[in-house]
């Protein structure tokens, strides 16, 4: 069976171009799209991922994997339909109401995307009722909620409350994340898992589906 | 009460912080392409940008900030109500960094400019400084944190006459533009700038905090 250790190389060092070129040769040498994504992209998102834990790795890096993954990733997509690769589960990730900043939750975003999971990205200062009809319309495995200020974390319970008067609490895990939150607000509100950064978020999304 | 519209070079901008928000310890140890990546961003502000601020003499009465805000004001003979932006040409310059679907240069864009925005409440600390030599002036305190609530953000607003350097609130009371940031200082002789911000807080899972407590 062919290797193609370069695909995975490029991805870890988040050279977009080089993973591009490694993608398209891969697939002219008749690589199967599943085999790509499976052994070498997401192998690599996850030895990002424990280079950033042992800190030898930094956000950028992150976030420079996860660009060169989606590089990749588009140029396998129009193989990959009907090719029996599946998603690894879908994420609706959305800042809560009063809160604009979003760069966090587009980081957790962009990895959770490299890893293989679908994601739609709500947006940022999004109120109870919206996140409800988009769990209500999208039917995610996993919502994802975002709070940087003190004062607004509280809307997250606001938004678990509203899921659970819609009737929807139980069809979809949550999980939450933000400088002010922690294990204990997480399971104050009830939701299901916290994560104090985006490498930890796509570990704990795994757990949960 | 003073008002200015400035330019980047106007500004002090301190890099090390931008690269300190990327969790990096020193601002050597960033990669090349990270480098490039900040100062073309830069480069492409400097042209375009003009951060504003502007700071009037009101009172705390109608607004509500709590503890740790109310001991950073303590002493206060008069209160002092400020905004400061980054501007609305920043904004749409990142706008279009956005539109251009690189998630490494809007994560930079993004952290560039909370630095400009930082460095513009600088520039209006100078410029109290200046207008109340000979006094003691408070650090700057902002509603959203330290349980402050966020809808004083009208109250603080409505002040200002109008003249809030293109600021505007949202129904949530957030400001447009982004970078932009709001707030109260106290002047007087009692007065003292008190640590605030990241010397205080014991947060160990903060991304700033993140090296260190890998060291540990």
């Amino acid at each position: 069976m062919a290797e193609f250790p370069q695909l995975h190389d490029a991805i870890l060092t988040g050279n977009m171009n080089n993973a591009i070129a490694a993608t398209k040769e891969a697939v002219a040498s008749g690589a199967e799209p599943g085999d790509l994504v499976n052994n070498y992209m997401i192998k690599a998102m996850e030895d990002i991922g424990a280079k950033f834990e042992a800190g030898q790795a930094y956000v950028p890096n992150l976030l420079m994997a996860a660009r060169a993954m989606k590089g990749a990733l588009d140029v396998l997509k129009p193989m990959m339909q009907g090719s029996g690769v599946t998603s690894m589960g879908k994420v609706l990730i959305a800042t809560v109401k009063g809160d604009l900043h979003d760069i966090g939750k587009n980081l957790v975003a962009s990895m959770l995307e490299g890893c293989g999971f679908e994601v739609i990205n709500l947006g940022v200062d999004q109120s109870d009722q919206k996140i409800v009809d988009a769990v209500n319309q999208h039917h995610p495995d996993i919502l994802a909620l975002s709070a940087l200020l003190t004062t607004t974390m509280g809307n997250m319970k606001v938004v678990i409350d509203a899921l659970t008067a819609a009737g929807l609490r139980d069809s979809v895990k949550i999980m939450v994340g933000g400088a002010p939150i922690s294990e204990a607000f997480a399971k104050e509100i009830g939701a299901d898992g916290y994560s104090a950064n985006a490498n930890e978020a796509v570990a704990l999304a795994k757990s949960l589906i | 009460m003073d008002s200015r519209r400035m330019t980047m070079s106007d500004l002090t901008l301190d890099i090390s912080e931008i690269y300190r928000s990327m969790g990096y310890p020193d601002p050597d140890s960033p990669p090349e392409d990270m480098k490039s990546i900040v100062e073309g961003l830069l480069e492409r502000f400097r042209p375009v940008c003009h951060p504003r601020f502007h700071y009037i003499e009101s009172t705390v009465e109608g607004l509500s900030p709590k503890g740790i805000i109310m001991k950073g004001l303590s002493g206060a003979e008069k209160y002092l109500l400020f905004i400061a932006t980054a501007g609305m040409e920043f904004q749409e310059e990142i706008d279009r960094i956005s539109d251009e679907g690189d998630i490494v240069k809007v994560y930079a864009a993004d952290l560039i400019g909370s630095e400009i925005a930082e460095a513009t409440v600088r520039e209006c600390m100078k410029a109290i400084e200046a207008d109340y030599s000979g006094t003691g002036v408070s650090n700057s305190y902002s509603p959203g944190y330290c349980g402050w609530v966020l809808s004083d953000q009208r109250e603080i607003f409505s002040r200002f006459g109008g003249e809030t350097c293109g600021v505007t609130l949202n129904d949530s009371c957030l400001m447009y533009p982004i970078k932009s940031v709001s707030g109260i200082i106290s002047v007087g002789a009692e007065v003292e700038k008190r640590e605030y911000g990241c010397a205080i807080c014991g947060r160990k899972d903060c991304y700033k905090n993140r090296l260190k407590r890998i060291k540990k």
